[in-house]
């Protein structure tokens, strides 16, 4: 089964980055990009992705505001918050807005997305 | 407003443009190198799975990668700049003010090229970085005891908090500011 994933991010390397690194790896699609939370959330509807690949730090809607829209309108789609922060850093309301998880920018690749979604499957 | 309360307020802008200026250069990091940095993190778990699968892509990719630290050292290298101008430290005043000129689309005509203390070179410097316009031209000469730029425009709040932070003075005269730094305070 191929995981379709939208990413959205408001820095254009991380998103030239994702789009090769999903290219390369078996089991994924890049089927969107969004550079703002607003813009995630529009696309996540219209495209009903299985993931949304979703950064934290965006200049209006942010991150996490997005991913708990997504997660109360868009059952089938689950998000993995994205950013540079180390864990302990994030905002208290990144475990509680129905993220699947939260990976570090530098540990993104198939096999951390996969685990993760396992883990919480 | 009397001496007390201008002095209170300097010392406030100047806590206001320290505390901007940290979060100009945080801003730098965030969206400059720390993206590059990000983005060659995820190439190389990338070129980690094509070394097995595809090694002909894993050349292009390469090639991609060694661009990539060129971006993220070319970020690293501007934003050092803005924080501090390496000319500045390494080869002083002039050669500083001229380079930054030309990029600027101006003409600093800087008639001195003795080093004098850092912190008057530092004040003088950004001053001018301050006033300096497209098109325009910034003088700066030495005296016996001060280094003078002069350059047209009304003097910003940060440009004479800078001068005065030296105990130097601003006279606005014609629509031209011309500032005076003393070399010893």
């Amino acid at each position: 089964m191929t995981l379709r994933v939208l990413v959205a991010d408001d820095q254009a390397p991380f998103r030239k980055a994702v789009r090769s690194l999903l290219a390369a790896s078996a089991g994924f699609e890049l089927v969107g990009e969004a550079t703002s939370g607003e813009q995630a959330v529009t696309l996540a509807e219209a495209l009903h992705p299985d993931l949304v690949l979703m950064d934290i730090k965006m200049d209006g809607l942010g991150g996490i505001a997005a991913a708990r829209t997504i997660a109360s309108t868009q059952a089938g789609t689950a998000t993995i918050l994205v950013s540079t922060y180390r864990e302990d850093e994030l905002p208290a309301e990144a475990r509680t807005c129905g993220a699947a998880g939260y990976l570090h920018k530098a540990e993104l690749g198939a096999p951390a997305i996969t685990r993760l979604l396992r883990g919480k499957g | 407003m009397d001496e007390m309360e201008e002095l209170r307020a300097s010392r406030a802008r100047v806590l206001e443009a320290a505390d901007a200026e940290r979060r100009r250069t945080e801003r730098g990091l965030h969206d400059g190198v720390q993206q590059h940095l990000v983005a060659l993190a995820v190439n190389l778990q990338l070129a980690r799975q094509l070394a097995d699968s595809d090694p002909e892509a894993l050349n292009g990719l390469l090639d991609e990668l060694t661009r990539d630290v060129h971006e993220a050292l070319e970020s690293v290298r501007a934003l050092a700049r803005q924080i501090y101008p390496p000319l500045l430290l390494d080869r002083g005043l002039a050669e500083a003010l001229r380079s930054f000129a030309a990029e600027a689309g101006a003409r600093a005509d800087v008639a001195t090229s003795d080093r004098v203390p850092p912190d008057v070179e530092a004040a003088v410097y950004f001053c001018c970085v301050e006033l300096l316009r497209p098109g325009a031209t910034i003088r700066v000469w030495a005296e016996e005891d001060a280094l003078v730029f002069e350059a047209s425009g009304e003097p910003t709040p940060a440009v004479a908090d800078r001068v005065g932070a030296l105990g130097g003075s601003l006279k606005v005269e014609a629509g031209r500011t011309t500032g005076r730094v003393p070399l010893a305070p």
